[in-house]
């Protein structure tokens, strides 16, 4: 009875939808949170089926001939005004509407958390008709149930973990960039101790700790990184009480992976050097501010996968696609010897003379992941799961 | 040794937990104030939502560069929105639960459409922290509870205090508690049950707007949704865990301060288990305050349950009753 009444309420009165879909929509809408929490407890599972299921339907892939017009639909964790990651994901959509003009739609939704309304918001955003879909942080489980039922649309998710023939990760090559601020870090840091207010324990984290201790060592070999995980990649009060407590125990140097600057300010106030991940936010840091990661490279991406759709050659990857991320501008009171360091040190990465992680290399728990010699590239980076030794505040998975 | 790592541990908690639960401090302020002439306001979380938004409004969009103008003008908002609240249950006489539950839920829902546009801007009008000269400023002890800015020594101890004052040491106060204790009596005498009633819960809604500003002029200086998260819960826990005294308010404001600083604190000092860091620890360590305001509250009760003598902790008589004089 209770069945019934919820699957009239949840199936459309579209003829195309599958009984399969239907189900799935009714179950969410009953299930409501206890789904959700199945779902995400499934996350882990879906990744070992993804081979069988990635190879069950090559028929699908075929391309289809080009569109004259297409619509594109964003999803957002935060608001397109958050000064910091969605914005720059926002820029990238309009810049990819402009280079496109009238052969593109977009549209985007913003404050899409991780609950069973985000799956059915995936699934609507299909039967509206979207031909491309992109997420701007990982749903895992919560999108790749649509993923998997609709395999005519394509997908984007950033940081994500599963492939499949309408799907792809795509990330940024950050550890390169935190290199270089760890280099400045390491010039403009007197005790060279480095701050680093962190989301979660995964590979985005440690590519930034990594990357901003070994590059502070190049030119600083005591320096450490003293990492606070606050659970939430925006939520200003928990960021300033991560920052307050890391400048009262006396960093000089004070970094981090919030999508907001109030750590920023804190940090001026301080009169602490920092920087921002997403962009140039000398405003919220005057005096202080050293640089930011350079998240430019959205446009073109966005644009591009666009194209493709348009020309009907759009075609998933089996490995993540990795954008860069260069180094932005520096604010008005880092030296010109650190700035020019810098470069120097840019330019060495993006020549493969230099890498951010070459052995010998052990984790900040004594064990050795990297024998002398060996080095890891970007695409080994985007999977680490150990802090180097020298990070404090964060442990290997 | 042993004394000066605890000492150090104390002062770095106390030291971040007294600008942290200034909210909470004013929220349950606030909320005291209405509980005391019987009306029972939950929804403070809106309430600090709203106070918080209009003083960012008022900073940013109006060009307000007084944080006390900026904090006053939270404060009518939020004194507006409580306006409404009073209507409803006293002279309507409608659910308290259910007009607070509203408030608390639409207050939250208004102040994020009205933060559209304005998230993570950062706000350069902000309360300074009190500096007094010539005071050491090396010593922990000293800037532990020294260096704050106004809002936070007025919201420890000019409120508590003149409330407490008012409460209990003015016929005014006896006459407020008489409305929340039994209205019926205070009608008798010619107080205006429904007059004290509406205008002491848009006072108190006001104060909770004043927490709200509060935030996003110096604790976090932006505004993000949802900017409460949880702190209007956890003042009303406050309240009753204070017995309805101003005092005791300071206490719990504090004892949940603390513990909601634990969690970073403890990360960004290297503290935690001799097996597992604070980091492996944060959810746990973020569940902490809640746990501990349950305990806080469970404990008196439990002692008055066991026939011990403790402090009153007993609500106003009349709390979310509405009053009729028809039906006294």
């Amino acid at each position: 009875m209770r069945s019934k009444k919820s699957r009239g309420l949840f199936l459309p009165a579209s003829e195309t939808i599958s009984r399969r879909q239907a189900l799935k929509m009714g179950a969410a809408g009953v299930g409501g949170l206890a789904v959700g929490g199945t779902l995400l407890a499934a996350c882990g599972d879906d990744e070992d089926e993804a081979a069988p299921a990635a190879t069950a339907a090559p028929a699908t892939t075929a391309a289809p001939a080009g569109k004259d017009r297409i619509k594109a639909h964003w999803v957002y964790i935060g608001p397109p005004d958050d000064n910091g990651w969605t914005q720059e994901h926002d820029r990238g959509r309009l810049a990819a509407q402009s280079a496109l003009g009238d052969r593109l739609e977009t549209a985007y939704t913003p404050n899409i958390g991780f609950d069973a309304s985000t799956t059915q918001l995936f699934q609507q955003l299909v039967d509206d008709g979207n031909d491309i879909i992109f997420a701007n942080t990982e749903y895992a489980g919560l999108l790749t149930e649509v993923t998997d039922a609709n395999p005519d649309t394509k997908f984007c998710e950033i940081n994500g973990h599963y492939y499949s023939d309408n799907l792809f990760p795509f990330y940024l090559a950050h550890e390169k960039t935190a290199y270089q601020l760890g280099v400045a870090a390491g010039h403009l840091a007197e005790n060279g101790r480095i701050g680093y207010i962190g989301a979660f324990p995964t590979a985005t984290a440690y590519n930034d700790v990594n990357g901003m201790l070994l590059g502070a060592r190049s030119v600083n070999p005591d320096a450490v990184v003293e990492t606070v995980l606050v659970s939430t990649f925006f939520d200003p009060q928990k960021a300033a009480q991560a920052a307050n407590a890391l400048l009262d125990s006396g960093v000089d140097f004070l970094f981090g992976v919030m999508d907001e600057p109030t750590f920023l300010q804190l940090s001026e106030e301080a009169g602490v050097w920092t920087g921002y991940w997403n962009l140039d936010f000398r405003s919220a840091a005057p005096t202080k501010y050293v640089s930011h990661f350079d998240l430019s490279e959205f446009g073109p991406f966005y644009t591009e996968q666009c194209q493709r759709v348009l020309d009907g050659t759009w075609v998933s990857q089996d490995e993540v696609w990795l954008l860069d991320t260069p180094i932005g501008d520096f604010g008005p009171n880092v030296p010109s010897d650190v700035q020019d360091a810098v470069a120097d040190v840019g330019a060495r990465l993006d020549s493969g003379e230099l890498h951010v992680y070459e052995g010998p290399l052990s984790d900040n728990e004594g064990n050795e992941r990297l024998a002398a010699g060996e080095t890891l590239d970007s695409l080994a980076a985007y999977a680490i799961d150990w802090p180097v030794d020298g990070v404090t505040g964060i442990s290997p998975v | 040794m042993i004394l000066a790592i605890i000492e150090n541990a104390f002062l770095s908690l106390i030291g971040s937990a007294i600008p942290a639960s200034a909210v909470v401090m004013l929220a349950a302020t606030g909320a005291m104030l209405g509980e005391r002439v019987g009306v029972l306001n939950l929804g403070q979380e809106g309430l600090i939502g709203i106070g918080a938004v209009y003083s960012v409004i008022a900073v940013l969009s109006w060009g307000v560069e007084s944080p006390w103008l900026a904090m006053l003008i939270g404060m009518i908002a939020a004194a507006a929105a409580g306006l409404i609240f009073a209507v409803c249950v006293v002279a309507f006489r409608a659910s308290q639960v259910l007009v607070g539950l509203a408030l608390a839920l639409g207050g939250i829902g208004l102040s994020n459409q009205l933060g559209t546009n304005r998230n993570g801007t950062p706000i350069q009008t902000l309360f300074r922290e009190v500096n007094p000269g010539g005071v050491l400023d090396d010593n922990d002890l000293v800037s532990a509870f020294l260096f704050h800015d106004p809002v936070v020594y007025l919201a420890y101890i000019g409120l508590p205090v003149v409330l407490w004052f008012v409460l209990f040491r003015t016929r005014h106060g006896m006459n407020m508690r008489a409305v929340g204790e039994n209205p019926a009596a205070a009608d008798a005498v010619g107080v205006s049950v429904t007059g004290w009633r509406i205008f002491y819960s848009v006072l108190g809604a006001a104060l909770t707007g004043a927490g709200g500003a509060y935030m996003v002029l110096s604790f976090t200086p932006t505004w993000s949704p949802d900017i409460a998260r949880g702190r209007g819960w956890v003042a009303l826990a406050v309240v009753i865990f204070a017995g309805w005294r101003p005092g005791w308010a300071v206490a719990g404001a504090l004892l949940y301060g603390s513990m909601i600083s634990l969690d970073t604190t403890a990360q960004a000092r290297g503290w935690g288990l001799p097996f597992m860091g604070a980091s492996d620890l944060s959810f746990f360590l973020s569940m902490l305050p809640y746990v501990v305001t349950l305990v806080a509250i469970l404990i008196p009760a439990g002692a008055v349950k066991l026939g011990r003598r403790v402090r009153s902790t007993a609500a106003p008589a009349a709390l979310a009753i509405p009053y009729s004089r028809e039906e006294r």
